[in-house]
């Protein structure tokens, strides 16, 4: 009994806040994307597989076996 | 134990949001916005309110908003009243994107707290709510997409 007391308990606890869809201002804008820039990006991917021949692992095709 | 512990998880973080629909009747109630505006929806009684509530960081508002006011003019002298409420945080933002815009037929209204949008339950950005001469709610939109404007002017020529 005291153990589900604490688990509701630990739920009151968390610190979840509903964000209102009119407060996604914040959330909008171009620097909180997960890439702002696609073209920097790229750039940076194509110099990692010429230097150091990794490619992949950024959500594109390639699975960093070099075969591409 | 499982069950009891999901259960708890279910009622405490389901949120109970009543939204607006149709055939309801709008709230009566007159909202105190920032700077000394007011918006009050049972003065249109009488009247078709196309209510838009939408912020400048929106990208479907940017399409939106300017039919809006090509709508507003086209139906003014039949009584349609367009009114457009900003919820951005910030209301600079929202003039901004007014003046950029020339949205001159339009009723703003800025609401930075979004104390109206609550009443209304907005769910997404942007929502409009279409109201008829009783105040009663006859449509509910949630986004904005062109394939449904067509069906709107239908909705609205029909409450005018």
């Amino acid at each position: 009994m005291s153990r589900l007391i604490f688990s509701v308990l630990i739920l009151f606890a968390t610190g979840c806040a509903e964000v209102k869809p009119w407060q996604r201002g914040n959330l909008a804008r171009p620097s909180m994307a997960f890439d702002p820039d696609p073209l920097e990006s790229k750039m940076q991917q194509h110099l990692y597989q010429s230097k150091e021949g990794g490619f992949g692992g950024y959500g594109i095709g390639g699975g960093g076996c070099g075969c591409s | 134990m499982r069950y009891i512990f999901l259960l708890a998880s279910i009622v405490i973080f389901t949120r109970q949001a009543v939204a607006i629909s149709e055939g309801q009747s709008v709230p009566a109630q007159i909202f105190s916005l920032a700077n000394g505006d007011a918006l009050s929806i049972s003065k249109f009684q009488g009247q078709v309110v196309y209510l838009d509530f939408w912020a400048s960081w929106c990208g479907p508002c940017k399409r939106s908003l300017p039919w809006l006011q090509e709508i507003a003019e086209r139906f003014k002298e039949r009584g349609l009243r367009v009114v457009a409420v900003n919820l951005d945080q910030n209301s600079v933002d929202g003039q901004k994107f007014i003046r950029e815009l020339g949205l001159k037929a339009l009723e703003v209204h800025f609401d930075p707290d979004g104390v109206s949008a609550e009443a209304f339950s907005v769910d997404s950005m942007p929502s409009s709510v279409l109201i008829d001469k009783s105040g009663k709610v006859r449509a509910v939109l949630h986004g904005f997409r062109e394939s449904e404007k067509e069906e709107l002017v239908t909705k609205i020529e029909g409450l005018l």
